[in-house]
């Protein structure tokens, strides 16, 4: 049962729903009787949480709206209902926020816009699951992120992978010859330059501007070069793009594990290219719930 | 003043009796805690991991650290005129331990479950138990009591529980335990252990007793 919502997590959570639980606070924090608690001195205590309804919230941009549809969809095929939340946030880092403030209790939310909405964690490099965990406050969950990712990509064409290999920036150290660095977004805040892959995985590359035509391409995940072209995005796994894998950020409560566990089935499947296509499709006018439903189908995701 | 004295009285007495009923409530609260609780245990539900249908461990940070002094293996003591080499066999237990004072133990989920988020999140290896066993040779002084002392390379995690049930436990499907903290041995970073050599003077009694 959802309440009237406080803004503050942490209050959220301890909630006390009833008055004799109210005076037992009361006269707890009033005598510090750490047998309130129900457990030894260090600190730790118990608390609980009812179930919610789960609210989808999505910041109105084509591809939040379209994963939005899809987590309903494989929620509602677990047997869990959910529904769409009518306010639209003005961004991916507002709609994260809303989740943690109890307005809404799902959202897909990006690995690095989220850190950077809730800093102040322990991070660990390279290990963004532990990191998500440890940025967020208690009863919001990070669950497994998706293939997809939003922001900018590193990109070779079907023909340069298959030529040389590629999976990932770490496979061009094999690479003989010299390719070239660049695309439309190699100018953008955060865009890999031939020094930082140097850096992150000795390999020279020579710049390219924004040559559309460069081997290596730097492009926004929405660019629809992605999907027309048929190219290949490269993994990273030193992190020179910051991360921005899209994954569920839930409010606990909302999701139990049989939901948690259709929400995983899609992660594998949902690469940067699908999702560019999919956010593609309900920018043209598309409706987010059919071009979610045709394509979980496609996958074998849904009936 | 004694008029001002009992002028005040039913004042006082209305507040002895206020101050009465609160120390008589205070006392029954102290008494039975579990009147107010009315849920189960941080012990009970860890240990519901077990038959949960969630149960996840969601970590919030993590420290190594030195854990507290203490001896190993038997005291020696140098009765002689000449310092003495002498040898200590020690063996010391490291048991895990945590903030709800369930024993650690793999034979819990919830053990089981902290063990593989620690490993996962922060790469370091997890013992429940873990066992040194050495020997040290010390020079002591003469007429001098020497010892070993030992600070543990320990590690500690800091979360919270997570636990759903199908049906209702207490009356609530999601329960948490928050500020959960479990210490262990540091397998992977031994420099925060140290065992160093103490010694010192024989009192008179330990001459009398040891000499």
């Amino acid at each position: 049962m959802r309440d009237a919502r406080n803004s503050s997590v942490i209050s959220r959570m301890h909630r006390i729903h009833s008055p004799l639980g109210m005076l037992a606070l009361a006269v707890c924090s009033l005598l510090l009787l750490s047998g309130c608690a129900g457990g030894p001195a260090g600190g730790s205590r118990a608390g609980h949480a009812e179930r919610e309804p789960a609210v989808i919230g999505t910041d109105g941009s084509a591809e939040s709206r379209v994963v939005a549809a899809i987590y309903r969809e494989l929620l509602a095929a677990a047997g869990q209902k959910a529904r769409t939340s009518d306010t639209a946030y003005v961004s991916p880092a507002h709609t994260a926020q809303a989740v943690v403030d109890g307005e809404i209790s799902i959202a897909p939310a990006y690995e690095s816009t989220m850190l950077r909405a809730l800093p102040g964690g322990q991070t660990l490099p390279g290990n963004m699951e532990a990191t998500l965990s440890m940025a967020l406050p208690p009863g919001i969950v990070a669950l497994p992120a998706a293939a997809a990712q939003r922001g900018l990509v590193v990109a070779v064409t079907e023909a340069t992978a298959d030529r040389y290999g590629l999976l990932g920036l770490d496979d061009l150290g094999a690479v003989k010859d010299r390719l070239t660095l660049g695309g439309p977004a190699s100018g953008d805040p955060g865009a890999p330059s031939a020094a930082s892959v140097k850096k992150a995985y000795g390999v020279t590359l020579a710049p390219a501007g924004t040559s559309r035509t460069a081997d290596v391409l730097v492009l926004r995940s929405s660019d629809p070069a992605l999907a027309r072209g048929g190219l290949v995005v490269l993994g990273d796994p030193e992190s020179v793009v910051p991360p921005e894998h899209v994954f569920p950020l839930i409010s606990a409560p909302a999701v139990d594990a049989t939901g948690r566990a259709a929400l995983a089935r899609v992660n594998d499947l949902l690469t940067t290219g699908q999702l560019a296509t999919l956010a593609a499709s309900v920018e043209a006018g598309g409706a987010p719930g059919k071009a979610a439903r045709t394509w979980l189908r496609a996958q074998g995701l849904l009936r | 003043m004694a008029f001002a004295h009992r002028g005040n009285g039913s004042t006082r007495r209305f507040r002895t009796a206020g101050t009465l009923a609160a120390l008589t409530m205070g006392a029954s609260l102290l008494a039975a805690p579990q009147a107010f609780a009315a849920g189960p245990t941080q012990a009970e539900l860890l240990k519901a991991c077990d038959w949960a249908s969630l149960c996840n461990f969601h970590p919030q940070s993590y420290w190594g650290y030195t854990g507290p002094k203490h001896q190993v293996g038997s005291t020696a003591y140098n009765c002689g005129t000449n310092t003495n080499q002498h040898r200590i066999d020690w063996s010391d237990t490291t048991t895990a331990a945590n903030t709800v004072g369930v024993s650690v133990s793999a034979s819990y989920k919830f053990s089981l479950v902290f063990e593989a988020s620690v490993e996962t999140s922060y790469s370091h290896t997890w013992e429940n138990s873990h066992t040194d066993t050495e020997s040290n040779t010390i020079n002591i002084s003469p007429r001098s009591v020497g010892w070993l002392e030992r600070g543990t390379s320990k590690q500690q995690a800091k979360g919270w529980w997570e636990i759903q049930f199908k049906n209702k436990y207490y009356d609530h499907y999601v329960w948490y335990i928050y500020d959960f903290q479990q210490s262990g041995f540091n397998k992977d970073n031994p420099s925060y252990g140290y065992v160093n050599f103490k010694d010192r003077k024989m009192t008179s009694a330990e001459i009398g007793a040891h000499c």
